[in-house]
């Protein structure tokens, strides 16, 4: 555990994401204000005491708000990562290990899936399922299982070569538990290193749909959705987008340190 | 009883040029020989000359691409599927290398009662009995099935790694460079406990190995391979005390001796050749120290000589 807080990288990101995390669990808690609460007598207010960081075109807090929204894109980001590596290695697992013309129709099917621009492909997804957080979700991560599906499958083939591999199946190891007992030990860590440094592309891929209104639904407010409706003030209310994308560029920040020392740590390339 | 008859493993690797091409290596070259029932083959040869590729084919963790393999009677490369599976049974192999073969996040225990799980329905009690018992065959002890590979010896490995191909009562097992990983001073220990096992539980072995002084102590017969091809079989002492083939000669003279005179090693010359594009006539000629006109023609059949059979044209 000491080596790991020795990398300065790892350590600053830990710091940050473990804050961000901290923000988004007890936001209901330390919220100033109800981030759906109205107050249209108070709107676009500058930064004051009552509201720390001012109020939107609706008269809404915004402090409460970019807490509130934290951990909508917080959340989302965690589920929508959590499937897109699950389901990628359990694709890449199935290619690698089957082979013949089961792995060839997976990497034709991946190599079409890499085919088209992940954000544009994930903006369809979203779009045909419906604006929502479900549709963003399934959005993203139907746009990036490919990549995981394809780096899985190498692990696998690397992995098989070892000699424990080929003595397990000679002895009549098979199918799930040959992967689980003998393959996935020894690709987890490469995983886990490879899956937090793309956390952070989830997270801008997520808020990216929102912005274009494809996320979140008003009033949930939303890091992507809240850009997009302080977008309408800018000229009247700057301070307004400065809130979530600040937030934002520290959450990806976090995300980014975090993964690039995680990966000096265990000296995995990419 | 095992019978292999023309076994054969072909290579195509690609050849990088101004035009692509398909080279074959020709690991394994039509061998045949037999071990009677409780005897062990030794099997020898550089590394290159196909052993260990003839090995796995054998066991079919390769697919051969010609030949059979008969053990009591079934001809392994028939077999598909479940009842490949079923058959596997009553092979084994102990690999080479003692790091590798055994999977370091599972403790020893599980590493050893795996095929058990996998094969018979014995209950808990059962396997953890039978876990002990493979243990206590092997010379480790039961009570120390609960670590990891990491925490055992080199030897003590080697014996995880017999314990788990002796789980399943096999009859045969090949044993690849079984000693080739370990220090000098343990191999002696390894291999009187595979003379004993095969003593004690009836077995037969294929013993793999690279150099002759090892393959002396614990085969019967020896079978001597050079790319790819087996270039004479013999007796144990027939071997020993008369090699026929120069290459064998060679192999034997290569043993360090307790005394050596001075100057006496005749070490072989040159490298083995690659087996992408070997020589003509008979594969060893341009080494041998005895080659003949007709040795860059024509590769020599085997012939028998007495107990032995040797391919060589001086015979």
């Amino acid at each position: 555990m000491r080596t790991f807080f020795k990398n300065r990288l790892f350590a600053a990101g830990a710091l940050i994401i473990c804050l961000q995390v901290a923000v988004a669990a007890l936001a209901p808690w330390i919220m100033p204000h109800d981030p759906f609460d109205i107050n249209l007598e108070k709107r676009l207010t500058a930064p004051a005491r009552e509201y720390p960081l001012g109020t939107d075109a609706l008269g809404r807090c915004v402090l409460s708000r970019v807490m509130y929204a934290t951990r909508v894109s917080l959340g989302l980001s965690a589920i929508a990562s959590a499937v897109i590596v699950a389901v990628g290695s359990a694709i890449g697992m199935l290619s690698g290990l089957c082979g013949g013309r089961t792995d060839r129709a997976i990497m034709q099917l991946v190599n079409v899936m890499l085919a088209f621009p992940s954000l544009i492909l994930a903006l369809v997804i979203s779009g045909l399922i419906g604006p929502s957080l479900r549709g963003a979700v399934a959005g993203v991560a139907i746009a990036g299982w490919a990549p995981y599906a394809r780096l899985v499958r190498g692990m696998t083939l690397a992995a098989r070569e070892k000699e424990y591999v080929t003595a397990a199946s000679f002895l009549g190891t098979r199918g799930i538990r040959l992967a689980a007992r003998h393959i996935f030990p020894q690709i987890l860590p490469s995983l886990a290193v490879l899956s937090s440094y793309e956390v952070k592309s989830v997270i801008l891929a997520i808020s990216g749909l929102g912005f274009l209104g494809l996320g979140a639904q008003p009033p949930t407010p939303e890091l992507g959705g809240m850009l997009n409706e302080a977008r309408l003030v800018m000229l009247s209310a700057p301070h307004l987008m400065a809130a979530p994308g600040v937030m934002l560029f520290i959450t990806v920040l976090g995300f980014s340190l975090f993964g690039e020392g995680f990966r000096d740590i265990f000296q995995i390339k990419k | 009883m095992i019978k292999i008859r023309g076994l054969k493993k072909f290579f195509r690797v690609r050849k990088r040029g101004l035009f692509e091409s398909h080279g074959v290596v020709r690991a394994v070259d039509d061998i045949s020989f037999s071990i009677p029932k409780g005897e062990t083959l030794g099997m020898v040869g550089e590394s290159g000359s196909g052993k260990s590729t003839a090995a796995r084919a054998m066991l079919r963790l390769i697919e051969p691409d010609a030949g059979s393999v008969w053990i009591d009677g079934t001809d392994v490369t028939a077999l598909s599927g479940k009842r490949l599976r079923e058959f596997r049974k009553n092979m084994q192999i102990v690999f080479q290398d003692p790091f590798g073969s055994l999977n370091p996040r599972i403790p020893v225990k599980k590493i050893i009662s795996e095929p058990l799980r996998i094969h018979s329905e014995m209950s808990r009690r059962d396997i953890f009995d039978r876990t002990a018992e493979l243990m206590d065959i092997v010379g480790l002890q039961p009570d120390q099935g609960e670590r990891y590979p990491h925490e055992f010896s080199g030897g003590q490995r080697q014996r995880i790694g017999i314990a788990r191909a002796l789980a399943l009562n096999p009859k045969f097992i090949i044993l690849d460079e079984p000693v080739s990983a370990l220090d000098v001073s343990i191999q002696g220990q390894i291999l009187n406990l595979l003379t004993d096992l095969k003593e004690k539980l009836d077995l037969t072995y294929l013993f793999v190995a690279h150099d002759l002084a090892v393959v002396e102590h614990i085969s019967d017969r020896i079978v001597v391979m050079y790319l790819g091809r087996i270039v004479e079989e013999s007796t144990k002492t027939g071997l020993y005390t008369s090699p026929l083939h120069p290459y064998t000669k060679s192999l034997i003279k290569s043993i360090p001796e307790k005394k050596p005179a001075k100057h006496s090693f005749s070490v072989l010359r040159g490298e083995i050749p690659s087996p992408e594009s070997p020589p003509s006539g008979c594969y060893f000629h341009p080494r041998c120290p005895s080659a003949m006109k007709l040795c860059e023609e024509r590769y020599p059949e085997m012939k028998r000589v007495g107990d032995n059979s040797v391919a060589c044209h001086l015979y």
